[in-house]
């Protein structure tokens, strides 16, 4: 990777919406010549290159975000961009009849990216007690700060933080039964 | 750094998963996660439901942002490849048997001589000659003709032998004469010319053709050998 691949692969990873935003727009641009060149390669069936490119730019954030995917000098960030956007490629019905051999250092193919992923966290934030999915929705979907929510609630913000670092454990324990 | 209370614990719990603790309280930390199996449990559980939830919440940002970013590029369309017809290769295959045989044919021409024993047996110029030699009703020749068709005959037999050079000087001798009737003329042309092409004289085997080209043609040419010769002809000039 290189530090351009690096800046850009902690942007991505940040929790500022601002930098994540920003990262995501030239991971776009990235993908994108990627996908082009795959498309170019390959027999199509008039599939959508921007709908590839989409898929591609989410499966490689949460990839990253995920720890799924580790920076490191030697992995060349486009050769993971290029597995991705093959996966996606492929999903898309379109099968290669010359294999692009572009990207000679690419890495072993990752793991299958995790579409159901919101699902998964739909399904185990219905399971929370309702105080959590409150807290939780104020505070990161409403931008609440703790102080309010302790206001609301009617409890110190203190008491509240540590509710809401309860409320994370026990998302992170159903999601662990999933 | 041990935290003095429950919200200092989740505090320090939070810090570790999202990577903000220095390398000192990072190692700290992690040995007491070693030694704790219960704190390890625990920091397993929040870590997992920190990033499911701060994913889901930057998931719109980054959603938000690709199609921004793609409305704003043209957008691109991958057109199917389309499949050659089939009439497209089948012409494809017969103008390539087209080609080949073409190949074939100026092969032919260029290289297979002209067969010069259909031109012997030519009734129109031998019966008289024949008659010569019948006793019963011997023919009005003169010396003169009478050389000429020797002659004639002797050069076809020259050729016929494979000795275009013994031939040239008798066809050559019967073209410079004036007297001789358009068919018998062209057919002294016709075999110097082919005795010029067996010795390699290409120039004056073309001169010659072009002779022959003036005249109306009376001699019979099979309209092959005449294309036999001028490619032979065209083909040693190139050489």
């Amino acid at each position: 990777m290189t530090p351009e691949d690096m800046a850009l692969y902690e942007a991505i990873c940040s929790d500022d919406p601002y930098r994540v935003e920003l990262a995501t727009s030239k991971l776009v641009r990235r993908v994108r010549v990627i996908v082009n060149r795959i498309a170019a390669g390959n027999r199509g069936v008039g599939a959508s290159i921007d709908d590839v490119v989409q898929e591609t730019v989410l499966g490689v954030w949460q990839a990253m975000r995920s720890g799924r995917f580790e920076a490191r000098p030697e992995t060349p960030l486009d050769g993971f961009l290029y597995q991705v956007g093959k996966n996606q490629w492929l999903r898309q019905g379109e099968k290669p009849i010359v294999p692009l051999d572009l990207l000679h250092e690419v890495i072993p193919s990752p793991e299958p990216l995790e579409p159901e992923r919101g699902y998964l966290l739909e399904e185990a934030f219905a399971q929370l007690c309702e105080d959590c999915k409150t807290i939780l929705h104020w505070f990161y979907w409403e931008g609440y700060s703790m102080e309010d929510i302790g206001d609301r609630l009617g409890i110190l913000d203190t008491a509240a933080k540590t509710r809401k670092y309860r409320c994370i454990r026990e998302l992170g324990e159903i999601l662990r039964g999933k | 750094m041990q935290p003095s209370n429950e919200l200092q614990q989740w505090e320090l719990i939070e810090a570790y998963c999202q990577g903000k603790l220095k390398p000192h309280q990072q190692a700290a930390f992690e040995q007491r996660l070693e030694n704790d199996p219960d704190l390890r449990q625990i920091t397993d559980d929040f870590g997992r439901g920190d990033r499911a939830i701060r994913m889901a919440v930057l998931e719109p940002v980054v959603q938000k942002a690709i199609q921004r970013e793609l409305r704003h590029s043209a957008p691109v369309r991958v057109e199917p490849q389309r499949t050659t017809p089939i009439w497209r290769i089948r012409l494809k295959r017969v103008a390539g048997v087209v080609a080949v045989a073409a190949l074939c044919f100026v092969s032919y021409l260029s290289f297979v001589q002209v067969d010069l024993r259909d031109y012997r047996d030519d009734v129109t110029l031998t019966y008289r000659y024949r008659d010569m030699d019948n006793a019963t009703s011997p023919p009005d020749f003169t010396p003169q003709q009478r050389a000429f068709y020797r002659s004639f005959f002797d050069a076809q037999a020259h050729l016929a032998n494979g000795q275009p050079r013994l031939a040239i000087p008798n066809l050559e001798a019967l073209a410079r004469n004036d007297n001789l009737r358009p068919y018998f003329r062209q057919a002294v042309y016709w075999h110097l010319l082919n005795a010029y092409l067996l010795d390699d004289q290409s120039d004056n085997a073309e001169a010659t053709l072009k002779l022959l080209d003036q005249t109306t043609l009376v001699y019979p040419i099979d309209p092959m050998d005449r294309w036999k010769v001028w490619c032979q002809i065209n083909l040693k000039k190139l050489h």
